[in-house]
């Protein structure tokens, strides 16, 4: 998957400008662009294995976990800065959260049951993609609200392990963005691009608004929305190259996705917070509450 | 040594009692009371432990002199978790008291998320210093010392989490293939499982 495209034909473009560099996946050879289009038609159907139920946001929702869910995700992202993690780690936990929270669903939800989740989640995740590992003490330095045993620690992790049904290799909006961006691009454009795309990938996961998306299309709107600020001359001719490997209900929901991130992007402008949820629902939510 | 985690263990074995005598009394109100408190509380610890990050008050260094022989002994642990025992009854005046305020705060609120996290936590810093004063000084300072522990649910709480959390990964399972593992009985539904006789 990393290596879809030809060594020799990446070293000889390394002169040209980033305007010729971008339009090479249209103009890439065909068999390249099948190869391509084979691996990406494979992670879309990965990608049904590993979401949360139908419905998830709502019963997030009828239960008042909007706003610890959200509370969490932001552990994970503190988490990440301290620990150094990559953000492949980071949006894993994300999924196995998720994943296990449209599962179980407990009626009584409290939030040490979200906190102690959280840390199985983010132990796992750092397990499954990290090199080196963190100790169950040392994951719950700061941040919390509550401290476990490790031996409870471990516990959890199996119990999310078989709820998971131990898939854990999941395409996240990040591995999406991941694929269709930074691969397409000569390295020294990742780090404004990567920075770019993660932020809206990360404010996308506080959204609730942005639940009912797939990572998939999550991830393409990231990229076309930083594609357009960044580097708008070439972004055209990318997004149409990417929308034409694509069916009419997705190529539907990546316009809708688009359009509500930059909705979202411009109130986060004004705003100046980073990593709140910006939906008025959670404000009404707080309220009723 | 032994005497210490002795303590420790008629502690959390008076706590575990507590919880055990409540629940049995009234379960669905006791839930959503607890609920009710864990919520107060992760919004107001926030600014304790940031406050608490820059100094340790005078008071509270003089406690700790008090309860141990030398200030670098390992005692203090046994003694912060001793004390976390006796600190029991007035922590649910301390999370009644944060449950209005919360309410309060709630009720006037008409930003948007992230300013209203912010307006929360300044408000809920605020109170504190205001309620600091009207206690008495042995709650002044059981409730700062509060700030430093963590809460930990009890065993009886994680068990039934536990217990709840293997039961929805069974009826997924059961649902998926109709067929009930425990029992070792197929159900109604989409696959049909036909005995095997070896």
């Amino acid at each position: 998957m990393d290596n879809l495209l030809c060594d020799e034909v990446w070293l000889s473009k390394s002169a040209n400008t980033f305007e010729e560099v971008i339009s090479d996946p249209v103009a890439l050879k065909s068999y390249e662009n099948e190869e391509f289009e084979e691996a990406f038609a494979v992670c879309l159907e990965k990608e049904v294995l590993c979401l949360p139920e139908p419905d998830y946001t709502k019963y997030l929702h009828s239960n008042n976990l909007i706003f610890p869910r959200c509370r969490v995700i932001q552990w994970f992202i503190k988490c990440r800065r301290r620990f150094n993690l990559s953000f492949g780690t980071v949006f894993l936990a994300f999924n196995y959260l998720d994943r296990f929270v449209s599962i179980c669903q407990c009626n009584d939800w409290e939030y040490w049951m979200l906190e102690l989740l959280s840390i199985a989640c983010l132990s796992i995740a750092i397990k499954f993609n990290e090199i080196s590992g963190l100790s169950l003490h040392e994951i719950q330095v700061e941040g919390l609200d509550y401290s476990f045993q490790s031996n409870v620690i471990l516990k959890m992790e199996l119990i999310l392990l078989k709820a998971l049904g131990w898939r854990l290799n999941s395409m996240t909006s990040f591995s999406f963005a991941e694929m269709l961006g930074f691969d397409f691009l000569e390295p020294h454009h990742h780090v404004k691009l990567i920075s770019r795309v993660t932020d809206l990938l990360v404010q996308a996961t506080l959204d609730q608004k942005m639940m009912e998306f797939r990572p998939s299309v999550v991830g393409m709107s990231a990229l076309w929305c930083t594609l357009d600020q960044l580097f708008p001359p070439t972004s055209d001719t990318y997004i149409a190259y990417i929308m034409s490997i694509l069916n009419q209900s997705q190529k539907d929901d990546i316009i809708k996705c688009h359009k509500l991130m930059e909705t979202q992007t411009s109130m986060c402008v004004e705003n100046h917070h980073y990593y709140c949820p910006l939906s008025p629902t959670t404000v009404l939510l707080n309220t009723h509450d | 040594m032994s005497s210490q985690v002795g303590v420790r263990t008629r502690a959390r074995a008076a706590l575990a009692m507590e919880a055990a005598t409540a629940s049995s009394a009234q379960p669905s109100s006791k839930r959503k009371k607890i609920y009710d408190t864990n919520h107060v509380a992760k919004l107001s610890k926030t600014p304790r432990t940031s406050s608490s990050s820059f100094f340790i008050p005078a008071t509270v260094t003089e406690i700790v002199q008090e309860r141990c022989l030398s200030p670098t002994s390992s005692e203090i642990p046994a003694s912060c978790c001793s004390s976390n025992g006796s600190i029991g009854l007035d922590e649910d005046r301390i999370k009644l008291l944060d449950l209005e305020v919360e309410s309060a705060q709630v009720e006037t609120s008409t930003c948007n998320g992230g300013q209203e996290i912010e307006r929360r936590e300044m408000k809920s810093s605020s109170e504190l210093r205001e309620n600091s004063q009207e206690p008495e000084p042995m709650e002044i300072n059981s409730h700062r010392a509060l700030s430093k522990a963590k809460a930990m649910p009890t065993e009886l709480e994680l068990e039934e989490f536990f217990v709840a959390a293997e039961k929805d990964i069974q009826k997924r399972f059961q649902d998926k293939y109709n067929y009930d593992i425990v029992k070792d009985v197929p159900l109604e539904g989409r696959y049909e499982w036909v005995q095997l006789k070896p």
